[in-house]
């Protein structure tokens, strides 16, 4: 499962980091980042973050 | 055979949703809204309630797709709801002009700014407005501030608990969910303390004087708008002391964020979202943690299990929230004819996104009427709302629920009601979720 974010598009809303912040981080900048290691645990979190995500800027590839 | 039956159970549902008025405090309503809402689901996937002629979506991916869909279902009546009916244009159009969408458009724009004080900030703007002030919300609670504030949030729980933990019995929604509420929202806002318990009173004064029926009574055109909100002048002064001087709270990070275009915002654009921050931050989350102690104290054998396992009452608060979600649904306008799940929902009608019934959805959770606090997928009840509007006092309320809970269990065992032949009452407005008063009785730990 790979997760990418458009960061044209992402406006910061953080839902996705507080679903599962073992994935989805903001830096010190603000920007959204998200860990390539996705433990199969988290992908049903992560589906969920993807399809919650109020600005629709994260792509989701199983 | 399968048709008739069929046919009688929708008959059965139409007319248990037609025998009452959903919006008037009714009493059958107010013990238990859900049975209306399955029969509305029943129906159809948005169904018109004949009283009031407002359109219900009951069905959890369709409350998600109408809360992504910005551009058909506006947010202007968000809070509002029927209390926007005869104010806003509606079909048929009395003045005869064509229900055109450039028409409607320009009408409802001249309706919000006509109403604009009635209006709650944020929450009832469209892009692209509202992406531009709810940038300076999205960053409140971050993992960094939940961090820094859970001693001071575990402390404040103590305390309160410590206050009656020798009593043996409690009212819990006075002498711990309001309060405790209040308290962390002046924290996270650090007010000075002298002025706290002026701004409590003028909040429950407003709060009690637009419960449902006095609001219906009254013909109020708005509940909420005057439910949450608290002395202007106050955030006013405090918004401008803390863009002059910041500090590490969430008011100073209101008053000193900047709009997507860089620019500071005006400091009058800032006091009714701040002031919305404060009250709704306190009564739905009274409402989460009033909910959340009915749950424990009708199941001893639940106290037990998550005292030994705190680690699962992350899923506990998740399964509360979903099926007694604190704002059980908030409304849509629509601007152009349109439909949803194949529904056609024409211009000028009103929806209510039922998180209360999405949350319920059969479609969505297994056996969705029973409380299961080791549910798998509790995380996504969408009671704090979805999309651009998505509640971001979300992580604060999580946080004071479960803080609240830990603590209760190391101090208190055996809790039970106190009355438990009689009713749970709740509030009779119809968009919160959450009882009035709990006596419960515990032994000391």
């Amino acid at each position: 499962m790979k997760v990418t974010v458009d960061r044209n598009i992402c406006c910061g809303y953080g839902v996705c980091v507080e679903t599962i912040d073992e994935v989805f981080a903001f830096d010190g900048e603000e920007k959204l980042t998200i860990t390539s290691d996705i433990k199969l645990e988290w992908q049903q979190k992560v589906r969920f973050a993807c399809q919650q995500c109020p600005s629709q800027a994260l792509t989701l590839e199983d | 055979m399968a048709t008739t039956e069929e046919e009688l159970s929708l008959e059965a549902a139409r007319q248990l949703l037609d025998s009452r008025n959903l919006f008037a405090a009714d009493p059958d309503v107010v013990k238990d809204p859900y049975k209306f809402y399955e029969a509305a689901r029943t129906i159809g996937p948005i169904t018109q309630e004949s009283n009031s002629g407002i359109y219900l979506a009951t069905r959890y991916q369709d409350v998600l797709e109408i809360e992504r869909r910005h551009q058909d279902f506006s947010a202007c009546v968000a809070s509002l709801g029927p209390f926007a009916k005869g104010h806003i244009p509606e079909r048929p159009d009395e003045s005869g002009c064509p229900f055109g969408s450039a028409d409607l458009e320009t009408k409802v724009e001249s309706w919000r700014k006509r109403v604009q004080s009635d209006l709650i900030p944020v929450l009832t703007l469209d892009p692209p407005e509202h992406t531009e002030y709810r940038n300076l919300l999205n960053k409140l609670f971050t993992v960094e501030r939940k961090e820094a504030i859970t001693p001071r949030l575990r402390e404040l729980a103590q305390e309160l608990i410590e206050s009656f933990a020798e009593d043996s019995e409690v009212e819990w929604i006075a002498r711990f969910a309001g309060p405790y509420t209040y308290f962390v929202m002046n924290e996270v806002m650090d007010f000075p303390r002298a002025d706290e318990d002026a701004l409590r009173r003028s909040f429950l004064e407003r709060h009690q004087r637009d419960s449902a029926t006095s609001m219906l009574s009254a013909g109020s055109p708005n509940p909420g708008a005057n439910a949450l909100g608290v002395s202007d002048e106050r955030f006013h002064q405090y918004l401008t002391e803390r863009r002059a001087n910041p500090q590490d709270d969430v008011l100073s990070e209101i008053a000193t964020a900047t709009k997507a275009n860089g620019t500071l915002p005006e400091i009058e654009d800032l006091v009714g979202i701040s002031a919305v921050m404060y009250g709704a931050g306190q009564v739905t989350t009274t409402d989460l943690i009033g909910n959340g102690m009915k749950f424990l104290a009708e199941q001893p054998e639940l106290q037990v299990r998550l005292r030994e396992h705190p680690e699962e009452l992350e899923t506990f608060v998740e399964e509360l929230l979903r099926i007694e979600a604190p704002v059980q649904g908030l409304f849509r306008y629509t601007v152009r004819d349109t439909e949803v799940n194949g529904t056609p929902v024409p211009a000028g009608a009103i929806i209510w996104m039922l998180y209360g019934a999405a949350n319920r959805d059969p479609d969505q959770f297994e056996d969705p009427e029973i409380f299961n606090p080791k549910r798998e997928n509790a995380y996504q009840g969408i009671s704090f709302g979805a999309g651009r509007h998505f509640c971001p006092g979300q992580p604060l309320a999580k946080l004071e629920t479960r803080i609240t809970f830990e603590e209760v269990l190391k101090r208190m065992k055996n809790i039970r009601l106190k009355n438990p032949d009689d009713d749970v009452i709740y509030h009779d407005w119809f968009v919160v979720r959450g009882p009035n008063q709990l006596a419960i009785e515990f032994d000391c730990v």
